[in-house]
């Protein structure tokens, strides 16, 4: 290995990071080299230099930095008092609206007979989904003279049937 | 150097109070860490200001957090770990907005050690020339050497707040060491 395949490790060396084999090779290499020892000497200075003393912090006022923590710890609490009171006014509110309310009607169920309705309903756009083909009954009353189709559309809105009625009257001589 | 911050009795007391929402419990153990976490952020920032602005997020995210903090582990790595990101932030934001002035920086590192008289100014002077030179550092060799240095953890420990593996950071504290050498040596 050359010195510079020794650098790593002899900076590793210095902060006691080294397993005890790879520390054993690093001090035989120190032995018989110089250079290197005087990187190990430099390193150990800087590590040094740096644990030793602790940077300047007198200029800091600690206290005064505890009261803004403090006060910044407090502030969220504050707001989400504040928050927490605005919700149950509203959520109160709410309720007393919703039990005054009338009951909700039905809608009326449309029953479509007349000839210019029907009309209007089938032109009207079409919900989607399969074609619903019309059932027809035929509802004669075989005592009269006058026979009467019905025809009764259903639609996909259970609300709305479409009756179609259809009379057809003899007349006698 | 000062052995890592280890729960103590006290903290552990401490930190029991301050999970039921006992303020004053808070700020006690706020002051048990504050120096060292400001210690650490000031070298990781390079920055009074920016130091100031990481410990206080840091303690503030402690708190909004205190409830998953390991009592057998105490509050130290955990908050190391907070003061990394919150100066990782700090940083970004920075360098968006640009209010930091690079050139500054490079100018302290490249500034001769020896100047200045002995004493207090000159301490002063090797301690902002020591930050100057470690702000060129990449940002996490930067962390993970301050977190093995300044607070003796070891190296699965840096890893762990790090969220690298331990041989990752044993490569990044190793050139952080190469490169620190090279540049307070102005051979960089």
């Amino acid at each position: 290995m050359t010195c510079a395949d020794f650098e790593e490790r002899i900076a590793l060396y210095v902060g006691g990071d080294l397993t005890a084999d790879e520390r054993l090779a690093v001090e035989d290499h120190l032995r018989a080299c110089s250079a290197c020892a005087e990187l190990a000497r430099e390193l150990e200075e800087d590590r040094t230099r740096l644990a030793s003393r602790p940077p300047e912090t007198a200029e800091v006022d600690f206290a005064a930095m505890r009261r803004e923590i403090r006060r910044k710890i407090d502030r969220p609490r504050w707001i989400w008092k504040w928050i927490a009171a605005a919700a149950a006014v509203l959520l109160a509110v709410g309720v007393a609206s919703m039990l005054r309310r009338a009951p909700v009607k039905q809608a009326p169920i449309r029953l479509v007979a007349a000839q210019k309705e029907v009309a209007a309903v089938i032109a009207a756009p079409q919900p989607k989904g399969p074609v619903v083909r019309p059932r027809v009954r035929r509802a004669s009353a075989p005592e009269q003279s006058a026979s009467t189709v019905q025809i009764r559309l259903a639609t996909r809105d259970p609300n709305v049937t479409i009756i179609l009625l259809h009379e057809t009257r003899e007349v006698l001589q | 150097m000062d052995d890592p911050p280890e729960p103590t009795v006290g903290e552990a007391r401490l930190l029991a109070l301050a999970k039921t929402g006992d303020l004053d419990a808070f700020e006690q153990l706020v002051a048990l860490h504050e120096r060292r976490v400001f210690s650490l952020a000031l070298r990781l920032t390079g920055s009074v200001e920016d130091a100031k602005d990481a410990t206080q997020e840091a303690f503030i995210r402690l708190h909004r957090k205190i409830g998953q903090i390991d009592s057998g582990r105490g509050v130290g790595p955990w908050l190391y770990s907070v003061a990394v990101n919150a100066c990782r932030d700090i940083g970004r934001e920075r360098q968006r907005s640009r209010l930091v002035a690079m050139e500054n920086w490079a100018s302290l590192a490249a500034a001769d050690s020896a100047a200045g008289p002995e004493g207090l100014y000159a301490d002063r002077q090797r301690e902002e020339r020591l930050r100057a030179v470690l702000h060129r550092l990449p940002e996490k060799e930067r962390a993970a050497l301050l977190l093995r240095e300044m607070e003796g953890l070891t190296t699965e420990e840096v890893a762990r707040i790090l969220g690298s593996s331990g041989a990752t950071v044993r490569s990044q504290i190793s050139m952080a060491r190469l490169k620190l050498r090279k540049l307070l040596r102005g051979k960089l």
